[in-house]
């Protein structure tokens, strides 16, 4: 690890989270203890149970210790060709 | 299920079914990166051992080692030319099911190269002056061609799409039954989420289209063309603008949600949100031309299998994309894509109009519910594009996909009471079987009501 790597901001998670069945209902307060590990929430999606949102790299894992999470996973990035591609 | 309605499965066009002539030779595809454990899967699984063919300068040994070993391997193709007794010709097909390293096992045939007889006395001639047994040269002209057949999906495929008429209808409309179908998908509502849509296209003038961004800082409005061309296929009009029709479900209702942006990104969060919008505005299916590739091996998703759950609880179905990773003509196969490759989503792959899979198409390789469930139109296919081009021809499982969701609007309207369970149900048992493996098709083509 480079000294520049080490001194800049730290890597930033997108994540989403899946609320287990006995927390679907209380969505806010699940909501509410990952923020207190560190979560910055960007969306409660009630139907679905599942909460996205941004936490440093090196808390990711805490999120999966909050009561009424089921799974947490890494946000993945989707990219089509471009419009002139054949093949979309 | 009528044979005789499926085409001609080789290369060639003259050949009616029931006419292709077999060597009692298999041609066996490799992997291309694993031609070597590809050979001691064969030695061990069948009992065949190939001798080695390759360059030029090593072919005199080798065509002799040919006449001894009935077998011989092609490793610049990846492709082996064997002898099979019935009990090893079951291995063969079983290992082709359980060894990624065999990619394909066919029959090799008598007539696919048009010019064969022609070209019998050069093989004589050119082995002689080379110094190489027609035996040999025959056997690398089989396997090439078996190569070249494979590509049917860019040769063979446009061949075959000229020969479907498509003055009235896309030619996918035709082979799934769409255009004879008496259901127009009235009142079932569809979710398109991709790129957003032109929603001043002429098409769809006096339609409404609800319309919802997921993208920070874009409006719905299509500067990509995929999402357009998407809803389209889905949910275009019985009589647009301008012939040929492309929709299949004219009288749905579209919501168009735009999880991509106008350069085709997107992220699990802003899918996530639209499949949340579709659920919660009481969309009874979601298409999602969206496909992430998965690695070889992976497992799908606990936490998009959770929310497919929960939507089909809900009353939704989700139905994605396979995937278009694999290039078949060069042997590469690779597995169905996330979120498809969910258990509880629906995943489409592509064929063409001669009912061939796609040379992109994704498989179902992968274990814990990476299958193909169904097969949809995806190469060749016509559909509406962004002023001012208005209209656009192109291919892919994301073209395959609509096509799906919007015969899944018909079976909806024909049963409105149908549940997402029973919808997958249906759409897979009225599927049209093809003469394909399921681990590409899954239950066969998707056929309208």
């Amino acid at each position: 690890v480079s000294a520049q790597e080490q001194s800049g901001d730290e890597q930033v998670a997108e994540v989403t989270i899946s609320v287990d069945e006995d927390h679907v209902g209380t969505l806010d307060a699940v909501a509410e203890r990952l923020r207190a590990v560190g979560l910055s929430v960007d969306e409660l999606l009630v139907e679905i149970g599942i909460i996205t949102g941004r936490i440093a790299e090196s808390r990711a894992e805490d999120l999966e210790g909050v009561e009424g999470v089921s799974r947490v996973e890494r946000s993945r990035t989707y990219q089509l060709p471009p419009p002139e591609s054949g093949i979309q | 299920m009528n044979s005789d309605l499926f085409p001609e499965p080789s290369g060639d066009p003259s050949a009616g079914p029931g006419e292709i002539e077999t060597t009692g030779n298999y041609l066996v595809v490799l992997a291309e990166d694993a031609v070597e454990e590809g050979v001691s899967v064969l030695r061990s699984k069948t009992g065949i051992g190939v001798a080695l063919a390759d360059a030029p300068d090593e072919a005199v040994v080798t065509a002799e080692e040919l006449e001894e070993s009935d077998h011989v391997l092609f490793p610049s193709l990846g492709v082996a030319v064997v002898k099979a007794d019935p009990e090893q010709q079951d291995a063969l097909a079983l290992a082709s099911h359980e060894e990624s390293s065999v990619l394909a096992v066919e029959p090799e045939r008598v007539v696919y190269a048009a010019e064969q007889v022609g070209i019998e006395p050069d093989l004589e001639a050119a082995g002689a002056l080379a110094g190489l047994s027609p035996d040999y040269l025959r056997g690398y002209r089989d396997a090439v061609d078996g190569l070249l057949r494979s590509l049917g999906s860019s040769s063979g495929q446009a061949a075959a799409a000229a020969a479907v008429d498509e003055s009235e209808a896309a030619w996918g409309l035709q082979v799934t039954k769409t255009v004879s179908s008496h259901f127009s998908g009235r009142g079932v509502r569809i979710a398109v989420l991709d790129t957003g849509f032109d929603l001043g296209h002429p098409d769809f003038a006096g339609r409404t289209v609800h319309n919802q961004s997921f993208v920070a800082g874009e409006a719905v409005q299509d500067a990509h063309g995929h999402g357009t061309h998407c809803v389209g296929t889905a949910c275009g009009p019985d009589e647009p603008t301008r012939a040929p029709r492309y929709g299949v479900a004219y009288e749905a209702e579209i919501f168009a949600g735009k999880v991509l942006n106008n350069r085709g990104k997107g992220s699990d969060g802003s899918m996530l949100a639209g499949i949340t919008w579709a659920i919660v505005n009481r969309c009874k299916i979601v298409s999602m031309s969206i496909a992430g590739r998965a690695p070889r091996g992976a497992s799908p998703s606990l936490v998009f299998e959770t929310v497919a759950r929960r939507a089909s609880a809900l009353g939704t179905i989700i139905i994605a994309a396979a995937g278009n990773d694999s290039r078949r003509p060069v042997g590469v196969t690779e597995p169905v894509s996330h979120p498809a490759n969910c258990p509880s989503v629906m995943a489409v792959a592509a064929v063409d109009s001669g009912f061939a899979i796609a040379s992109f198409s994704n498989a179902g390789i992968n274990p814990n519910g990476g299958q193909v469930d169904i097969a949809g139109p995806g190469v060749r296919v016509y559909s509406s594009w962004p002023r001012p081009t208005l209209y656009n021809t192109i291919g892919g499982t994301s073209m395959a996909t609509p096509h799906v969701a919007g015969i899944a609007a018909l079976h909806c309207q024909a049963d409105p009471r149908i549940t997402p369970s029973g919808l997958r149900n249906v759409l897979a048992q009225s599927a049209r079987r093809l003469p394909l493996s399921s681990i590409d098709v899954g239950a066969g083509l998707v056929q309208a009501p």
